[in-house]
């Protein structure tokens, strides 16, 4: 009788869960993305993350779901690539993240071939693999500040306690981190190289 | 405001989250600078490419397996018992079991060694070990007389107690005699009995709280029984037959 009753709870707690922590998935998935830089691996990431939610719920007091879910899943992407870092001391050849494999003949990017002002080949050149490839080369720490930022678009204080810093910190990091990506942006538009963007889902 | 505060600022007066007065002056800043203006320009640039291109479309199906592996992690905590070495992995579990085992043996172990004397295995040991002593010497007794009268006075003096000796030779177990032996690390009267062809140890002494008594045991090819009665501890060894003994334990 106790054990049934304590079931019925638990089924009800684990309900509760479900509905409010599954409309967030994308965000989740999105934010592990971001930090692992991988789809395989923000999978095991996001799966993880919503098991300790489940575990830790009974701890969760109604305030604000999606930044309580998303500060789990940021912790299990860090500590996972903590285990990254030292698995792995091997580094991608800079021409494998130019190129597909087996890709021999790679079209050259298109760019302008006169000479426009900064700010115009900003925005000419503005698309989404060269705005990935200018945030793969932040930190995580920057990227993740982002990501919460422009697409989730959270306040400061979601961001702060998905991050787990101060509001201050949250608007010091942010601005940092966009002046950098613009440095970045600028830096890639330039580059006659060629490039393609292999790292994502269409 | 120096340009480079204003573009400090700018990020995050871009997200409404910068508190007058400042959120004033940027505003007038950028718009009578046009680096500032540019600078914060690229800002909501890269911010609308941010929101439109930074969500990375999670798999269709992940949220059915997330369902899936919720529910699996539900049904295994609604027991927790049932789900033994959860948090370690099975080899953990088992080496920590034998560890376990060990230190039970041990401690198991050592108070076989150590047990505070009085019980029953020490003291069977102790006289037993006295009777085939008494057997090896010449003889198995220090005052030889048939005489509760002789041998109870002979006690005196060498023990702190009066033993209760009786002759039994009417019933087929006549005195032989006794002698001193040490048990559980005292001095203890022993009275020695014959019966046919066998030889009876009976030892006996005041009961204690730490006395303790056994049912009939076999040790060594020998009968060892215990009892006590009249607030004395007695042990009985012996080459004769169990029964006998229990005849002999009777009389006394």
């Amino acid at each position: 009788m106790m054990i049934r009753s304590a079931t019925e709870a638990n089924r009800r707690a684990a309900k509760g869960f479900e509905q409010q922590a599954l409309p967030h998935l994308d965000a989740a998935f999105s934010l592990a993305f971001w930090l692992m830089r991988d789809r395989a691996d923000a999978e095991d990431v996001v799966q993880d993350a919503y098991i300790r939610a489940l575990r830790a719920f009974g701890g969760f007091r109604g305030e604000n779901m999606r930044p309580w879910l998303l500060a789990i899943v940021r912790n299990v992407a860090w500590r996972a690539l903590a285990v990254r870092r030292r698995a792995t001391n091997n580094v991608i050849p800079i021409e494998a993240a130019y190129t597909r494999p087996g890709d021999d003949d790679p079209e050259p990017m298109t760019i302008a071939s006169d000479e426009p002002s900064a700010e115009t080949r900003l925005i000419e050149a503005g698309d989404r693999a060269l705005l990935t490839r200018a945030l793969d080369t932040l930190t995580p720490l920057f990227r993740e500040a982002l990501l919460l930022r422009e697409v989730e678009e959270m306040s400061y204080a979601e961001i702060a306690t998905v991050l787990g810093v101060p509001q201050g910190t949250v608007m010091s990091r942010l601005s940092r981190a966009r002046a950098e990506l613009r440095l970045r942006f600028k830096e890639l538009a330039q580059e006659p190289r060629p490039w393609k963007d292999d790292k994502h889902a269409v | 405001m120096r340009c480079e505060e204003v573009q400090d600022l700018a990020s995050a007066w871009l997200d409404n989250e910068l508190s007058e007065p400042r959120a004033g002056v940027v505003a007038e800043h950028e718009a009578g600078c046009d680096a500032c203006h540019a600078y914060i320009a690229d800002l909501r640039l890269l911010a609308e490419q941010m929101a439109k291109y930074g969500r990375e479309p999670a798999p269709p199906d992940l949220e059915e397996r997330v369902r899936v592996n919720l529910a699996e992690e539900q049904g295994r905590s609604v027991i927790p018992e049932t789900r033994p070495g959860r948090w370690l992995p099975p080899a953990t579990t088992q080496w920590l079991t034998s560890m376990a085992a060990v230190c039970i043996l041990s401690i198991f172990g050592t108070w076989a060694v150590v047990r505070p004397p009085g019980t029953i295995p020490s003291t069977q040991h102790d006289v037993v070990a006295a009777h085939v002593r008494s057997l090896l010497q010449n003889s198995t007794i220090q005052v030889p007389s048939s005489d509760s009268h002789t041998v109870r006075p002979w006690f005196a003096g060498k023990v702190e107690f009066a033993p209760p000796v009786k002759d039994l030779t009417a019933e087929g177990f006549p005195l032989v005699g006794g002698r001193l032996d040490y048990v559980d690390g005292h001095r203890v009267a022993t009275l020695v009995y014959h019966h046919g062809l066998h030889t009876i140890s009976v030892f006996v002494w005041p009961e204690t709280a730490a006395s303790a008594s056994a049912g009939p045991a076999r040790v060594e090819g020998l009968n060892v029984l215990s009892w006590t009665k009249d607030g004395m501890v007695w042990w009985a060894v012996s080459d004769m037959e169990p029964g006998e003994l229990k005849e002999m334990r009777a009389l006394l």
